[in-house]
């Protein structure tokens, strides 16, 4: 069954289009991490999702419900952390943990009470006063201590410290064997790396690439350093290989893996003194996808003009 | 205080300029055209009228509140005439300019968290309010500029008219200066704005008792205030009289107050951290209470401090002033002419102090239902209605304290005055009558301001506020001052609220109130359908 399920969203704010037709499910129990840059339309998507901005066209349910539509009936069932936690400047740390609770249907003292001693939070300042981190921690703590089927985390570490960050990891993942679906915007790689099932990239305004973290390994490229014997003349007009680079005796270049085997036949025919193999690192996939992002921009650019 | 912590201020003077060009334009221009209209529009009483006009007015303790202080020989001219009737209005004009530059320079910088990249940025410790006060001065100067040339446009006297504009800018600055002070010892804008709105009250209500306890000039014809203005500066200003004595040595004291006042703030910059306040911070309850976990208990939490910092000073102005207005006329009721007018005269008042209390409830109105506008733009509604509470059921709850909370005040003040006043028990109905005729008007007010709010909230502001300015100019008790025509009198509620209760229409009143409901559905329906707006 699926929690969420977007097609063909569109979100226009006057003449800007932010959302430009966008597709993305996300299963029960799943943790789908949603990547991109800034402006790419996330915490667009994410808003659309909670029912507080409006679709332009298209279709955004949550739990099978239209997520404007229905917004409260989904509420029940959903906890959120936005990106810019903004808070009551005179009402305490608890204060505000209590009302959202309450507003979530009550509050699980012993929930509440681990949580807090987990962030390390303070509850008896004022809102005030708390840090970007700790405003952050008040907003986690709130959303974590709900009993709910879906959290939504809007880029959740951005003001937290590592060993914080660390702690978020963990209560995810504990949601994650509760059998709990989450869906987290982010740029912080790491923590989609480590958290996520399945990641979704989005640029633009449209999802490019989704999968599981080895489904799209599997249709990247590894990339290779390798030194050998003799030297490597041809190999750059093998197929599947690319962005050769010579560093002295070292040599390095991307291979597709569906090419693998071949190159690694050549390879072997120089004589391979050290070959190193790495898959590609989520930042590598993302780095790709920003880069074409941006190529595609400067052509409808210069289309346009 | 070094030199360096002066660092930058200049960049910042420069910086507020071309960012809130518009706004102070916008001030100068209307202060100018108000000057301009009221010295015309006054101008076309013949010199028999104006004294009778002065007569009435003086000769009752209560409407001298209203009026200023006035020379016998210049009842029958207009320089004078229109300063007797004007210098409240500009008076409160020039305080609500100079606390809004000030504080939109000052705290609501540092609320927005702009303060803190401005002083990293290598700006000194006192650049930003050394700035604001710098800004406040010559915006004030240039606003006195435009009172000058309104009076001058209408052939009054050159010199006179500058030291005229000069005495309203001397109190525009005085200010200025307590706003900053306000600024640096409340721990964000809306209350550096509410500590400054009571200084400027306590101005107000000293001036007006200067006034009340006055010396009444033969025949009533004017009256000079007593030794309690010397210690208001709106008694400053009317004490300069600058068309007659021309007592410039009173900006000495404008002068005086405005670099003491801010030596004050200044010294309270160093005993503070960005960001917060003088009188801020104590531990707090790591718990909410039970009543604050319902939405509506969290509106009363967030709406409470407002409301009590209006109904307290609203309670005892009904009280102050109903004293001043009990034994009206009293003095006057032999007079040949004017006995049976001032009686009726008497009578009316505590109606039209009614009338002009629930003008000024209209900005209690918008502050708190313009709270919901905050919640969502710089506030956490975000978080709110991402849980189960329907948008409607939060609105409701600011909706309700707006609303209620504005009839309440002006039924308070129409209570407590009251109770000075009424010679039997019986009576008291007819002033809580009075006050629900004149919260009428607050209303339908309050109904446009959640009707902007759903329907533009990011122009809600600006409008609403230009939307209760015009309505008091134009309304029941500014509006036949200023000569206004019928069709622009009309356009405010006010208008249609009379001041006694037996004059009132019943039919009126409740359209009143009904378009209020309607305004405030217009704007429910606009909130339930629209995109949240950051």
């Amino acid at each position: 069954m699926n929690v969420i399920e977007i097609r063909d969203l569109q979100k226009c704010y006057g003449k800007a289009q932010a959302l430009k037709g966008l597709d993305l499910t996300v299963k029960k129990g799943e943790v789908l991490g949603l990547i991109g840059p800034n402006g790419a339309g996330k915490t667009t998507t994410v808003r659309i999702l909670l029912g507080l901005l409006k679709k332009s066209s298209g279709t955004a349910k949550v739990f099978g419900k239209d997520a404007w539509d229905e917004a409260v009936e989904i509420h029940k069932r959903l906890s959120y952390v936005p990106d810019d936690v903004r808070l009551w400047p005179k009402l305490t740390g608890g204060e505000v943990i209590d009302f959202l609770a309450s507003l979530r249907g009550g509050i699980n003292e012993e929930r509440r009470a681990r949580y807090i001693e987990r962030f390390e939070f303070d509850p008896s300042k004022r809102c005030q006063s708390y840090s970007k981190g700790n405003r952050q921690k008040l907003a986690l703590i709130a959303a974590l201590s709900a009993d709910v089927d879906l959290i939504v985390f809007d880029e959740p570490t951005g003001g937290l410290d590592p060993l914080m960050s660390k702690v978020f990891q963990q209560c995810v993942a504990e949601l994650k064997d509760e059998g709990k679906t989450v869906l987290m915007s982010s740029h912080i790689l790491a923590d989609v790396e480590k958290l996520c099932d399945r990641v979704a990239i989005i640029s633009h305004g449209r999802i490019v690439e989704t999968g599981t973290l080895d489904e799209m390994r599997h249709m990247k490229r590894n990339v290779v350093t390798v030194r050998t014997v003799r030297p490597l003349e041809k190999l750059h007009e093998l197929e599947g290989v690319h962005n050769v680079q010579k560093n002295g005796e070292e040599v390095s270049f991307q291979a597709d893996n569906e090419q693998i085997d071949a190159i690694m036949r050549f390879l072997t025919d120089h004589g391979i003194r050290s070959i190193v193999s790495a898959p590609p690192t989520l930042e590598d996939l993302f780095m790709r996808h920003y880069e074409e992002g941006y190529k595609k921009e400067e052509v409808t650019r210069h289309e346009t003009e | 205080m070094r030199r360096s912590e002066f660092r930058k201020t200049l960049l910042l003077i420069k910086h507020a300029f071309r960012i809130e060009k518009i706004r102070y334009l916008v001030w100068v221009a209307g202060i100018f055209s108000l000057m301009l209209v009221a010295t015309h529009v006054n101008g076309q009483f013949t010199a028999e009228e104006m004294r009778e006009i002065v007569i009435l007015s003086t000769g009752e303790p209560g409407m001298r509140m209203l009026v200023s202080p006035i020379t016998e020989e210049g009842v029958s001219e207009i320089s004078r005439f229109v300063f007797f009737r004007f210098s409240f209005i500009f008076s409160i004009l020039f305080a609500i300019m100079s606390v809004q530059i000030v504080t939109r320079l000052t705290r609501l910088e540092e609320d927005a968290s702009r303060a803190e990249l401005v002083a990293t940025s290598g700006a000194g410790r006192y650049a930003r309010l050394s700035s604001a006060l710098i800004v406040a001065f010559t915006v004030n100067l240039v606003a006195a500029f435009g009172m000058m040339l309104g009076l001058v446009i209408n052939g009054l006297e050159f010199s006179g008219s500058l030291v005229a504009g000069l005495s309203y800018a001397g109190l525009g600055i005085v200010v200025a200066a307590f706003s900053a002070l306000a600024a640096e010892l409340s721990g964000n804008a809306s209350s550096a704005t509410g500590f400054s709105a009571i200084t400027f009250g306590a101005f107000f209500v000293l001036n007006a008792l200067a006034n009340v306890t006055g010396n009444v000039h033969e025949d009533a014809l004017g009256f000079e205030s007593s030794f309690l203005a010397w210690f208001t500066p709106m008694g400053w200003t009317q004490e300069v009289y600058p068309f007659d004595d021309r007592n410039l040595w009173i900006f000495a004291f404008f002068l005086a107050a405005f670099v003491l006042v801010s030596l004050g703030a200044f010294y309270f910059v160093d005993k503070r951290d960005v960001g917060r306040g003088v009188l801020a911070d104590r531990q707090g309850r790591e718990h909410a209470p039970v009543w604050m976990r319902r939405p509506l208990g969290l509106v009363w939490r967030l709406q409470r401090g407002a409301f009590l910092a209006w109904v307290i000073p609203v309670a005892f102005l009904g009280i102050a002033f109903g004293a001043a207005t009990e034994d009206l006329g009293v003095n006057f009721e032999d007079h040949e002419y004017f006995g049976e007018a001032f009686a009726e005269a008497a009578r009316e008042m505590p109606f039209i102090l009614t009338a002009v209390t629930a003008m000024v409830v209209s900005f209690y109105a918008r502050v708190a239902l313009l709270k919901m506008r905050k919640e969502e733009a710089s506030g956490p509604l975000e978080n709110v209605l991402s849980t189960p509470l329907p948008r409607l059921r939060w609105m409701a709850g600011h909706v309700l304290v707006g609303m209620a909370g504005s009839v309440i005040l002006v039924l308070t003040y129409a209570f407590t005055q009251a109770l000075v006043i009424i010679e039997s028990p019986a009576d008291i109905g007819e002033h809580l009558l009075g006050g629900l005729i004149q919260a009428g008007p607050v209303f339908l007010i309050a109904g446009l301001i959640i009707a902007l709010f759903g329907l533009v909230p990011r122009r809600a502001g600006a409008l609403t506020i230009a939307l209760i300015l015009f309505f008091i100019l134009a309304g029941s008790f500014f509006g036949p001052i200023l000569d206004l025509p019928n069709a622009v009198k009309n356009l405010s509620p006010f208008t249609h609220a009379d001041f006694l209760p037996e004059n009132a229409s019943i039919a009126k009143i409740i359209t009143l109130y009904v378009l209020g409901g309607l305004f405030a559905a217009i704007g429910f329906l606009a909130f339930k359908r629209r995109n949240l707006s950051f």
